[in-house]
């Protein structure tokens, strides 16, 4: 769940500390939560190897007593020497490096120092890898390690000073994409929860679409130098624009900032810096109506309802029958039907019977009758069937209290009423976050026997859509929800409802399956298959799908949970997540090939899914293995 | 004499010989420990280094000093772990250390730095992969540089062409800048999947001869103006050569120091590079090099300073000078032996005096 705050957190960064209590102070007096300082002396190099100086007295560091034990576990981040190069082509090079990157692991651990700050440079990274991840998995204490990686490698930052062609080849050379060197260094480290990002803001951004793919990543911290500052007509230190949009995107990630570098205001003093960064986040927009109903939810794992074998409680019906958007919706789309169903001549003549079935607590008969009261058209009856008993009383309440006669309460599944007339209109509210999969199809072909062959069903067709996402938070979520007796690998084989956040979903969703109602077709099958061929523009890795929906109410009135085309302010779905059990690496210019089918027997309905290209994976949840809905 | 600090920290970094005067500087600096401050010390004559009682001029530095060079005869600019350069003058005929201007401009440790042969400029370089030109004026910045790709370790001016000085940095290149040109960089030496260097200098007297050292111990010698091909490679050390040191006096003299705690002189000669001096007399790394007349002196994190004497080991210990491996244009061998040579550690006299600051 995320943690809320009303300001942001934000840290000075120091290469050089002679003093660590006055460095803490002067950060501290300047406003900054947390400082980031060298375990050991950026110059203090050790010899492990061999030679007089392997011999050397005395101790590493400074001692743990500088500071209390509450300082070191609360305000400093710790970083790794600079000179390490653990991957170094040279033998003795690297074992030397290795020996002091544990020396310093070590004592970062026994300093509690809450997170561990290291550099990658280049994608030569592999050896880094194995040595932390060795670290990780042995070490029981919850230390964080922030993986610093610059927006832009430093081949990228270099100025335009060279006269001869000895430059110039590099210069030609393409851009390094250093998302590729996390990307590598996370999948070698198996997407361990204790690695973060500390993303560092460079001079010159990337494009759009490199920024956005660290929107799915776990970046912890922005780095930002003094450097990439401008200043104001005032001669403060501020952002520019394209940094700060940025910066903003990133704030919903719940991020710490760190300021590195030398003071460059130093008439306004450091604490310029950290005033205009949280004066970013304090003047950040608003969040939407969805975003503060969804707070606490991001990236929070749940299981699709299963309205057909389990009875929903009473606070599910209170949180839903809020939405401000969907009731809306559905009163417009009776109040069309009803028009189109008796013409302004017939009005004081002909009656219309309205059926909604799954009534619920009742909201959508308020909205039936509401809709027949603004058409100005007569309601003969209005049938409210509903199976969950619990739910009938509160509409056996309203039925006494409001309704009376017009309403008749119908306590039983819809599937297997008897009705004692046909209906003109057949309303529901049966759709989950991927359309059809708390099994509307199968509810409303129960229910179509009793409405007339001219009969209206409200919704009438709803499409379901995928699209590719990655987002290792969402992978890690997935792996570590195990629940007891189940087969290894079945959290990958089933769909989860979830507000994304932490993620990136790849390219546009398209349309996967399609149910239109009354369904008129002469045998009715349910089952459905298809292949998606979704085109990836950049290097990227696919965690699983997000799923949305849309619905056709009536004609022109619809609800859609899409991105591109999402019903304003409506809450009452969240996308649904289709994971896949191993990240999948992506080339530019690949095509994501997914195959989806919707598998259908007397007792249940499932899905089964998996990627044919550019590697095929085994197919998830054959057979509905690991997860069903229940008929 | 009030501003002496009360004892010598333990790293010493840096050593400086006046041609000159004879005068000679020290830097120390604090690496563990409590506190990470340095100090600045000025002694006449080589005997009494590192004695704090028989400094003439000392100073504390505010962090860890990483080079030292003379501007003139009383005027020394400095560089710190801070990011900052400080000029500092000698007054009261070298028994006061003044603070005559500073600057933190750099986002990291500054490395080095260097004084052009004018004396009106200096250059320093960190690594914040960034290279800064100062007016020594009244040290303010005039140019920065971002050409190299990580750490800039080293920078030397050319001994006679004021406008022109290298760098050397972990990106594996060594940048030769002209401040002549609108754009004054281009690539001298370039091996980023080899080793990479980490100290060059110029020799002097001549126009385009240049020596590196790499962070495996070995030298390179070339002429500027040649292709990558051309070059004399000596591999003296099997530890990072900390810092190049051509003799003012004879040219043809390099002095190199390292990690592996060895001082190496060599001669170099036409096409050949002739190791004259090879010695463990340290017990830590050696950091600090200057020439002293015919000798060289050297200083180290064992906090101890050495007089290196060519003559000495000519006469007793010829056989040592064989086991050098020397090639010329060749590429480095996968492994080397480690020489441990401990007959020649020096005793330690002048360690009680340096323990126990703070």
């Amino acid at each position: 769940m995320r943690r809320m705050s009303s300001r942001i957190s934000c840290g000075r960064d120091f290469h050089c500390v002679p003093d660590i209590n006055s460095a803490l102070d002067s950060a501290c007096k300047a406003g900054y939560d947390f400082i980031c300082l060298p375990i050991v002396h950026p110059r203090f190099r050790r010899e492990f190897i061999s030679g007089p100086s392997k011999k050397r007295s005395g101790a590493l560091t400074r001692s743990d007593m500088s500071l209390s034990s509450q300082d070191w576990s609360s305000l400093i981040v710790g970083k790794i020497s600079p000179w390490l190069q653990v991957d170094s082509p040279h033998l003795v090079v690297r074992k030397n490096s290795e020996m002091a990157f544990k020396q310093e692991l070590m004592y970062a651990a026994h300093l509690s120092m809450p997170s561990v700050l290291l550099s990658i440079k280049g994608p030569n990274i592999v050896n880094l890898a194995r040595c932390l991840n060795e670290h990780l998995i042995s070490s029981y204490f919850q230390q964080h390690f922030w993986i610093h990686v610059p927006l832009t490698s430093s081949k990228d930052q270099v100025d335009d000073v060279f006269d001869n062609g000895g430059m110039k080849n590099n210069i030609e050379q393409e851009f390094d994409d250093t998302w590729e060197w996390w990307n590598t260094f996370r999948t070698l480290c198996d997407s361990n929860k204790r690695l973060g990002v500390a993303l560092e803001l460079t001079a010159d951004l990337p494009s759009t679409v490199i920024l956005n793919r660290w929107i799915g990543e776990p970046v912890k911290v922005l780095i930002l130098s003094t450097s990439i500052f401008i200043t104001n007509k005032k001669g403060y230190p501020v952002l520019s624009k394209q940094h700060q949009t940025f910066v903003r995107q990133m704030f919903k990630l719940d991020i710490q900032m760190i300021v590195t570098g030398a003071d460059r205001h130093s008439d306004k003093g450091l604490r310029s810096y950290q005033q205009y960064l949280d004066h970013l986040f304090q003047t950040q927009p608003q969040a939407d109506q969805i975003g503060q109903f969804a707070k606490g939810y991001e990236d929070y794992l749940q299981s699709p309802l299963q309205p057909l074998m389990d009875n929903l409680e009473s606070q599910t019906y209170e949180i839903f029958e809020r939405d401000p958007v969907k009731y809306s919706q559905y009163q417009k789309a009776v109040y069309y039907a009803l028009l189109d169903k008796i013409s302004e001549s017939e009005k004081d003549q002909k009656k219309i019977v309205l059926m909604v079935v799954g009534a619920g607590r009742g909201p959508l008969v308020r909205a039936a009758l509401a809709a027949a009261q603004q058409a100005d058209r007569q309601v003969k009856k209005l049938y409210a069937v509903e199976k969950n008993p619990n739910a009938v009383v509160t509409l056996e309440n309203l039925k006494d209290e409001m309704w009376g006669e017009l309403v008749d309460v119908i306590s039983c599944d819809m599937r297997v009423w008897e009705a004692p007339e046909k209906a003109d209109i057949l309303i529901s509210e049966l759709l989950g976050s991927f359309g059809d999969n708390e099994l509307s199809p199968e509810c409303l072909d129960g229910a179509q026997r009793f409405l007339k062959d001219d009969g209206i069903s409200i919704p009438c067709e709803y499409t379901s859509y995928l699209a590719p996402l990655q987002s290792p938070k969402l992978y890690n979520e997935v792996r570590a929800s195990k629940e007891k007796d189940q087969l290894p690998g079945s959290p990958f084989e089933k769909p989860y409802v979830v507000r994304l956040h932490n993620c990136h979903v790849l390219t546009e969703p398209k349309s996967v399956f399609t149910f239109h109602h009354p369904n008129k077709d002469e045998v009715i099958d349910n089952n459905r298959y298809i292949s998606l061929e979704f085109q990836a523009e950049f290097n990227c890795v696919v965690h699983g799908f997000a799923g949305y929906f849309e619905t056709i109410l009536y004609k022109n009135i619809t609800l859609s949970i899409l991105p591109s085309t999402h019903s304003p302010g409506m809450f009452s779905w969240f996308p649904i997540l289709f994971p896949i059990k191993t990240p999948m690496n992506i080339k530019a210019g690949n095509k994501i090939i997914m195959d989806i089918w919707r598998r259908c027997t007397d007792k249940n309905v499932w899905y089964e899914w998996t990627i044919r290209s550019p590697f095929p994976i085994p197919i998830h949840n054959p057979k509905g293995r690991s997860y069903t809905i229940g008929l | 004499m009030d501003q002496i600090p009360a004892a010598m920290d333990r790293h010493l970094d840096v050593l400086q010989c006046h041609a000159e005067t004879g005068g000679i500087l020290l830097g120390a600096s604090n690496l563990t420990g409590r506190y990470w401050f340095g100090s600045l010390w000025y002694y006449d004559k080589y005997e009494s280094i590192p004695d704090v009682e028989k400094c003439t001029a000392g100073v504390q530095l505010e962090a860890g000093i990483t080079d030292a060079k003379w501007v003139d005869s009383t005027k020394v600019v400095v560089s710190l772990d801070t990011g900052g350069l400080a000029l500092w003058e000698l007054i009261d005929n070298y028994h006061t250390f003044v603070l005559r201007s500073t600057a933190i401009e750099h986002d990291d440790t500054v490395n080095s730095v260097s004084v052009s042969s004018d004396h009106k400029n200096a250059v320093s370089c960190s690594s914040d992969c960034r290279i800064k030109t100062w007016d020594l004026e009244n040290l303010s910045s005039t140019h920065c540089y971002r050409g190299h790709k990580d750490s800039v370790v080293c920078v030397d001016y050319h001994s006679k062409e004021k406008d022109l000085f290298l760098s050397a940095s972990t990106d594996g290149n060594i940048i030769l800048w002209d401040m002549r040109k609108p754009k004054p960089a281009s690539i001298v030496d370039s091996r980023p999947s080899e080793s990479s260097p980490t100290c060059v200098a110029w020799q002097p007297e001549s126009n385009n001869m240049a020596a590196f050292g790499d962070e495996l111990g070995r030298i390179v010698v070339k002429d500027l103006r040649m292709c990558t091909e051309s070059h004399k490679t000596i591999i003296p050390h099997n530890r990072l050569v900390h810092r190049l040191a051509f003799s003012p006096k004879k040219p043809n003299l390099l002095a190199s120091i390292s990690e592996d705690c060895r001082t190496v002189i060599m001669s170099i000669d036409d096409n050949i590079i002739k190791p004259l001096y090879n010695e463990i007399k340290h017990t830590d790394y050696v950091h600090g090099i200057s020439w002293y007349n015919e000798d060289i002196i050297t200083c180290a994190w064992d906090s101890n300073v050495v007089r290196h004497c060519i003559q000495d080991q000519r006469e007793t210990n010829q056989s040592n000078s064989e086991s050098i491996v020397m090639e010329v244009n060749s590429d480095i061998p996968d492994k080397q032996d480690i020489i441990e040579n401990t007959k020649h550690t020096l005793s330690n006299e002048s360690k009680s005096k340096t323990e126990g600051k703070g």
